[in-house]
């Protein structure tokens, strides 16, 4: 595969991850707590889908990363790459917690660990723009 | 309780199965091939390395050739590229005796080294070589005349 059509192929992957995270969001503005969390559900397995055959293939073979570790590529990679791992496991862990239940209960008293993991997310989404930038278009 | 169970194993297969499909993803650089051709007393080789992008941040910026234990390396700026995804390099590698074989290595900013490519130089007769034969048929040519003059 070319590389420069997988870079495009898992930015494009993770612009509509972005988009069903907003679509997910309005859900839960509209009070449509089951259709909130299975759309939430489907992000989480394309963003694992997207990190484990596009974006870990890439880390491991940037070298730069081992070699120049204090270069601002590297810092950028290594930031995106640990905030996406805390921020796959966190997103995991809610999904797992919720277990598709449609009484909202449980998930009241996540609240703020939802709101955390969004916020991580969303840095990290822009992280790996910037990085794609750099890696192939700058 | 049984319903997180199922869950939890269905996502674990998920990522075996997704770990175990290997994707085919390299950005590192390949040495596609390598062409010898003499130029006055020198070998040089002509380069064709796969590397996309080829960008300002992300670029292929040394060429290292190894013939025997010696490694001199060629450093090179941002190339344009074919529509192959290709480039060519000129590498002046000096005079050049038998047929040695040489490792070609490209390395990029990012990704670091490519693969070796790995091949012989073929002998390449040298201007001095050349004259001496030049000279040597000349000689018989001009013995062969004096000869049949002699014998008329």
């Amino acid at each position: 595969m070319n590389p420069l059509f997988s870079g495009q192929a898992n930015l494009a992957f993770q612009i509509v991850i972005l988009i069903l995270l907003f679509v997910s969001l309005s859900l839960k503005q509209r009070r449509k707590y089951l259709a909130h969390g299975m759309t939430m559900s489907i992000a989480v397995v394309l963003n694992a889908l997207s990190f484990l055959l596009m974006m870990l293939p890439s880390l491991l073979n940037m070298e730069i990363v081992k070699t120049e570790p204090f270069r601002s590529v590297s810092i950028a990679a290594i930031a995106h790459a640990s905030l996406g791992v805390v921020t796959v496991v966190f997103t995991f862990w809610l999904v797992a917690s919720w277990h598709f239940q449609s009484s909202t209960q449980n998930c009241a008293r996540r609240k703020k660990m939802m709101r955390t993991t969004l916020t991580l997310w969303l840095i990290v989404l822009l992280l790996g723009f910037a990085l794609y930038y750099f890696l192939y278009a700058y | 309780m049984n319903k997180l169970l199922t869950i939890t194993v269905c996502a674990i297969l998920t990522l075996l199965s997704v770990v175990f499909a290997k994707p085919a993803f390299a950005v590192v650089p390949e040495v596609r091939n390598v062409i010898p051709y003499p130029v006055d007393v020198s070998t040089y080789l002509n380069v064709t390395v796969y590397h996309t992008p080829e960008i300002p941040s992300h670029y292929v910026n040394v060429i290292m050739v190894t013939l025997d234990t010696n490694s001199t390396s060629l450093t090179i700026d941002v190339q344009p590229l074919k529509s192959d995804d290709t480039f060519n390099i000129q590498y002046d590698m000096g005079p050049i005796s038998g047929t040695p074989t040489i490792h070609v290595e490209a390395h990029c900013l990012i990704n670091g080294w490519s693969a070796e490519w790995i091949g012989p130089i073929p002998e390449y007769p040298t201007p001095a070589l050349l004259t001496m034969l030049f000279a040597l048929s000349t000689t018989i040519l001009v013995f062969h005349r004096v000869k049949r003059r002699i014998r008329k």
